[in-house]
């Protein structure tokens, strides 16, 4: 082969220069795209944010209001994926979308805002409704009675309960 | 005969095994056994230090050497009293770099070091602030320090061509200065070290376990899997985990794949720079084919994100088998074709061969890898003489040349290339049903750890120390680039200006990975300065 030779394979190769943007461009079916958030399943308990790299994931509560915020941010966001694998309900999928430029920082900002419990007791917000439905299962019955207090306040009813058992205290 | 040499002079073994010894060894005794080992035909791999004082109450340093002989390697550690090792450059000059890094970040002195200057830290960082102490937080910032330009003589009959600080073709930050004697290069120093990024810290304070493989997977833009591949199997040979056999072979073939599309970013580049552009567009024509391959396994064409400590993330089923064997038969002709084509020009040929060349004797005394060594003739390979993955169940050829100039590095790259897509059919075939993810394992409280792999450009070397629960004590990662670049002022010697992009971009450099961790080298590579090289030439 020569430079000829190289002239004929140039011409029957012909154009391999893709139409893109002015053509849609395919991408596999498991392609690591944008990651979006299913508002509807989210419980906002916090893997994804423990297991998120690049902190792109951050959740936090917003005591004055009561609400728990997820806040996806995809100036940091690296695709990997790491969200999806480790969602317990799979609220947050990646999807096949990948042109996210954008002239508007507002546009690489998802926000996820879910309802938070208060305490019985103190009256702190503590955890989401979400969270504690999904997590009820889970708990042995003595714990379930104790659903709506917060970590603290429970922790204070159980060294209560077992003093009681022990026989000591004041309440007898 | 290792074991006896470092017995022999009252070390400690800490740890001996079929692939790794790590010796305990006095601080009197430190340069007699490296000088042994040299001698019994161990290069350098990389030095580490540490600071263990939360553990032991001082400063280490770990020199990882590398023997071919008895394809083992051998780390001899040292503990720093008041802060003074004595160093081994004198007698291993390829660990000049590395005994610099721990000068500049950990703050131990290595006492009879020829050249104890500043490497890795800018200038205007300031005195007695070492980045990788347990005290220096990864988000805290100091005040930079004045400084002034050092002068330099000038001779009226050189003259200085700076390349850089971006790479011509390569588009990375790396400055080389040449010095010009008419058309010949007389004299050639690389400052790099643009880009250290501060990933060791990174990874020991901020991420835990499973979030540091996608850390490794940006040291490099080309090869990055391979970083996170060495990364987690530093991990596994620290924790003692087993991984999935089905795991071992989609890891291979990812890094195969990887190795298919470096090398033929690199003859495109390689023509590019020689002029032959059709040459270029052709082979990065055939390179997106690989990509597409990589997106369709991983879900991305770069930054595959497979990894995670004990296996793999995601499967390869049969319909992504067929496609991928589809699309690398096509790929394996056209390869060839265009290779052949390159090969058979004569233009090409005469700008590459007798050009740049890098003898053997200097080869191992730097310590060089990869496709740079075997060019040289040097016959070492780190899947055939420590095989990890799958590659000790697979067929495969290991080309050296010995000739040591651009044209054998190209030759060797060439043929590996077409091994690379035999070892992929291979893999594919004799890859096994079962587990891709071994996620039950414990972290041991400060075992070590080694992992390794040939990356497209050399031996890739991570070492890894645990902390226990999920996070980790230390972690080095060493590029190939950062053994193969001091050769590159050795092969520039005495040749025409003309050719010093394409003997530069003959080791295939990867200036950001090697950065990450450590630079500034001036005028002189391992004990010869640019004076001498002066001094020779006249």
């Amino acid at each position: 082969m020569g430079r000829l030779s190289l002239i004929s394979k140039s011409i029957s190769i012909g154009k391999v220069t893709e139409k893109y943007p002015f053509a849609p461009i395919e991408v596999p079916e498991d392609f690591r795209g944008k990651p979006k958030i299913d508002t509807e399943k989210c419980i906002g308990c916090t893997s994804c944010m423990n297991a998120c790299p690049p902190r792109a994931l951050e959740v936090y509560d917003d005591l004055e209001r009561g609400v728990r915020v997820v806040h996806l941010f995809l100036g940091r966001c690296i695709f990997c994926a790491r969200c999806q694998d480790v969602c317990p309900t799979g609220a947050i999928k990646l999807t096949k979308e990948f042109e996210l430029a954008t002239l508007s920082d507002e546009d690489l900002h998802q926000i996820v805002e879910l309802q938070m419990v208060r305490c019985e007791e103190c009256g702190k917000p503590f955890d989401t409704f979400r969270h504690l439905l999904y997590s009820v299962k889970e708990l042995p019955p003595w714990q379930r009675e104790m659903l709506f207090l917060c970590p603290e306040c429970r922790a204070k009813k159980v060294s209560e309960l077992l003093t009681f058992a022990k026989g000591g205290g004041g309440y007898v | 005969m290792l074991i006896e040499i470092l017995e022999k002079n009252g070390s400690k073994i800490i740890r001996h095994d079929e692939n790794i010894i790590i010796a305990l060894v006095s601080n009197k005794k430190l340069k007699k056994v490296a000088k042994e080992l040299f001698d019994a035909g161990c290069y350098y791999a990389t030095g580490v230090g540490v600071d263990e004082r939360p553990k032991n109450g001082a400063f280490a340093m770990y020199h990882i050497l590398n023997c071919e002989d008895e394809k083992r390697y051998v780390i001899i550690k040292t503990f720093a009293e008041e802060l003074k090792i004595p160093s081994i450059t004198p007698v291993i000059c390829g660990a000049n770099w590395a005994e610099r890094e721990a000068m500049d970040m950990i703050g131990i002195e290595f006492e009879g070091h020829p050249e104890p200057e500043r490497l890795i830290m800018p200038d205007d960082w300031p005195n007695g602030v070492y980045p990788l102490r347990k005290e220096f937080h990864y988000n805290q910032k100091v005040p930079a320090i004045e400084v002034k330009p050092k002068k330099r003589k000038k001779d009226p009959k050189i003259m200085e061509v700076p390349v850089g600080p971006f790479h011509p073709t390569l588009h990375e930050p790396e400055s080389f200065e040449l010095y010009i004697e008419g058309e010949k290069i007389v004299g050639a120093s690389y400052r790099g070290f643009h880009v250290h990024r501060g990933l060791e810290k990174l990874a020991e304070e901020r991420l835990t376990l499973n979030q540091v493989p996608f850390l490794a997977e940006r040291i490099c833009g080309i090869c990055g899997f391979t970083h996170n591949c060495a990364y987690c199997q530093a991990v596994e040979d620290a924790a003692k985990i087993e991984v999935p056999e089905r795991a071992e072979y989609i890891r291979t073939i990812l890094l195969e794949v990887e190795r298919l599309h470096s090398h033929l970013l690199w003859f495109g580049v390689a023509c590019h720079l020689l002029g032959f552009d059709s040459g270029f567009m052709h082979t990065w024509r055939i390179r997106e084919a690989f990509m597409d391959i990589a997106e369709l396994l991983t879900g991305n064409r770069k930054t595959y994100g497979m990894n995670l400590v004990g296996g793999v993330r995601r499967d390869i089923d049969e319909n992504k088998k067929k496609k991928l064997l589809e699309i690398l038969d096509k790929t394996k002709k056209e390869t060839k074709e265009i290779l052949d084509n390159v090969a058979e020009m004569k233009e090409l040929i005469n700008r590459m061969e007798g050009v740049g060349v890098l003898p053997k004797k200097e080869a191992r005394e730097i310590g060089v890898v990869g496709p740079v060594a075997r060019a040289s003739g040097i016959d070492t390979d780190i899947r055939r003489d420590h095989p990890y993955a799958a590659y000790g169940e697979l067929d495969f050829k290991v080309p050296v040349y010995k000739e040591g100039d651009v044209l054998a590095r190209f030759l060797v790259r060439y043929e590996e290339t077409f091994e690379s897509f035999w070892i992929v059919e291979q893999a594919l075939d004799q890859m096994p049903q079962g587990e891709i993810l071994n996620e039950d394992y414990e972290l041991p409280e400060f075992a070590y750890g080694l992992g390794y792999t040939e990356a497209p450009r050399g031996e890739d070397v991570h070492f890894v120390i645990t902390e226990g629960g999920n996070k980790l004590y230390r972690w080095r990662p060493r590029a190939p680039t950062y053994n193969n670049l001091p050769a590159v002022p050795i092969m520039l010697m005495g040749e025409k200006l003309a050719d010093a992009p394409i003997i530069i971009a003959s080791i295939d450099p990867c200036f950001s990975c090697t950065d990450h961790v450590a630079i500034i080298e001036k005028g002189r590579v391992c004990r010869c300065s640019l004076e001498e090289y002066l001094r020779l030439k006249r």
